[in-house]
């Protein structure tokens, strides 16, 4: 049997495409949520640490420094292993809850920073204006700022979102029934005895989320540009 | 500021309160495995079926409580038994091991397997023809790549026979020791076959019923017994091993209801002193009369 031949009996095969979308299911699921996680908590942290020193926020920025230092520098699998093995040993605790916070916390360290560099790259002469008029630095920030950064950062967040939907693949590891775990027990011994068929299947649906996510991303980036001379 | 911090907390509690409410629950009996065993476990569609699958429903009914089987990494399963945190026992068609019998408490064995070789069909490794047929001595695989699943028995052997001479910490001389031959180690056994199409190993060493499985898949691979080579080829014995479920030390009950049922599957023989375990293997075989 050639390589299309396979791919038509994989498509053509009820109980492989049952396991493919069960397993599509779970990796949209923990995607959507640890983005919309890590948007949270990577805008959190990227407001404080920036914000003007005071002892608080101090603190909170040594705090924050620590978790960009320690997510950015250690392998997601590793995060994943120590969330699944050490930190949520619960018994019956959902795997997806698990997951979901892993990749969350994961996410939003490089959102931090895309979010910090994109406040950093509006020019500093637009603070001295709106300060100048008399605004407060919370208003300049929010009103004249943030909106101006949105527009630099939304390509490098949709960066991290496409990077975040593939990384989750990974979750194969903890057993976690999502889409690279669907090609694993295809290509199982009892089902095709052949990884190469279904692990390039399962590829075609990734290719499908992200290119889907990137539309979406050039749609609002569109519209944010709409005022744009440039 | 304020606002956003505040929710972040209330979702963090809102965690930990679900957790606790699900940890409440201790009726039910976690069991580890590795679905990627068959016959023993595997994915039939999303659920997960086999021999140990059956066995553990019914020591589930013997203790009046329900069992739940959650699919982790082989290499993992020990660990998480002998922590005992997130579950009770492991059923993955496990071998008894000295350093295994260590860290948890084994069953009575309730199948014996053979180690396999898979090769491809036209491969020129040498075999020797015994009563049984056709086999291979590990001495034959000197200068090949061997492909195992991590941590399984034939990853430790293999390990074994490379590294081991009797001044290091194994104790005993392995054949292979000193010769050119390397081992590589696999996430399951299906993906060191693969590895033979694309020469990534020259053989794969795994028990013998996924060994059928595989090799019935698939049309350019053959898969032969591996034996020890004994002083005459008369005495060449074959590398043979015991599955048992294993359970937390701690957990004595858990362990008596699994050799309980154990004892009287074992027992249970028809006409031809086939008994009830390994009539469950043929129907997860698909050879079911």
């Amino acid at each position: 049997m050639n390589f299309f031949s396979k791919i038509f009996e994989l498509f053509s095969t009820e109980k492989y495409m049952e396991i493919i979308f069960e397993g599509f299911k779970t990796t949209l699921i923990i995607s959507v949520f640890a983005a919309i996680l890590g948007l949270l908590i990577g805008t959190v942290v990227a407001l404080v640490s920036i914000s003007e020193d005071s002892p608080v926020t101090r603190v909170l920025k040594a705090i924050c420094k620590v978790y960009i230092t320690i997510i950015r520098g250690t392998p997601m699998a590793l995060q994943l292993f120590i969330m699944a093995y050490v930190i949520f040993t619960i018994r019956g605790f959902p795997e997806e809850i698990t997951a979901i916070i892993a990749f969350g916390i994961n996410s939003g360290a490089y959102v931090a920073e895309n979010i910090r560099g994109g406040i950093l790259s509006v020019d500093i002469g637009q603070t001295e204006a709106g300060r100048a008029l008399g605004l407060s630095s919370r208003v300049t920030m929010f009103k004249i700022v943030i909106p101006q950064a949105i527009k630099n950062v939304i390509p490098a967040i949709g960066n991290e979102l496409i990077a975040l939907i593939k990384e989750t693949s990974i979750v194969s590891m903890i057993g976690m029934f999502d889409l690279t775990m669907a090609a694993k027990i295809i290509g199982s011994g009892n089902n095709m005895a052949s990884y190469v068929v279904p692990m390039s299947v399962v590829a075609l649906f990734y290719l499908a989320i992200v290119y889907l996510l990137t539309f979406a991303i050039k749609r609002i980036e569109k519209r944010l540009r709409a005022s744009d001379k440039r | 500021m304020k606002k956003i911090i505040s929710l972040a907390l209330v979702l963090l509690m809102l965690v930990g309160c679900v957790g606790a409410l699900a940890s409440c629950g201790n009726e039910t009996i976690i069991v580890h495995t590795n679905a990627f065993f068959a016959p023993f476990e595997y994915f039939d569609g999303t659920e997960i079926k086999g021999v140990d699958v059956e066995i553990m429903n019914m020591v589930g009914k013997e203790l009046g409580k329900d069992i739940e089987f959650t699919n982790v990494e082989f290499s993992a399963i020990i660990d998480n038994v002998q922590k005992g945190d997130v579950c009770d026992a492991g059923a993955a068609g496990i071998t008894i091991t000295d350093e295994r019998k260590e860290k948890v408490a084994f069953s009575i064995p309730y199948y014996t397997s053979i180690q396999y070789v898979i090769l491809p069909s036209d491969s020129t490794i040498a075999t020797r023809t015994g009563e049984n047929g056709e086999y291979i001595v590990w001495e034959a695989l000197e200068g090949k790549k061997i492909g195992t699943q991590l941590d399984t028995t034939g990853w430790i052997y293999t390990d074994g026979e490379i590294n081991a001479t009797e001044d290091n910490d194994y104790g005993y001389a392995g054949v292979l020791y000193g010769t050119n031959t390397t081992h590589k180690g696999f996430d399951n056994a299906q993906l060191a076959a693969d590895g033979i199409a694309s020469n990534i190993v020259d053989c794969v060493i795994i028990d013998e019923l996924p060994a059928q499985y595989i090799i019935s898949k698939n049309s350019g691979l053959k898969c032969v017994p591996l034996y020890y080579s004994g002083e005459t080829q008369a005495e060449d014995a074959p590398v043979q091993e015991q599955y048992a479920i294993c359970v937390n030390k701690e957990n004595t009950e858990l362990l008596e209801a699994i050799n309980k049922v154990l004892t009287s599957l074992l027992n249970d023989k028809d006409e031809n002193g086939v008994n009830a375990i390994e009539k469950m293997v043929m129907k997860h075989m698909g050879m079911e009369k």
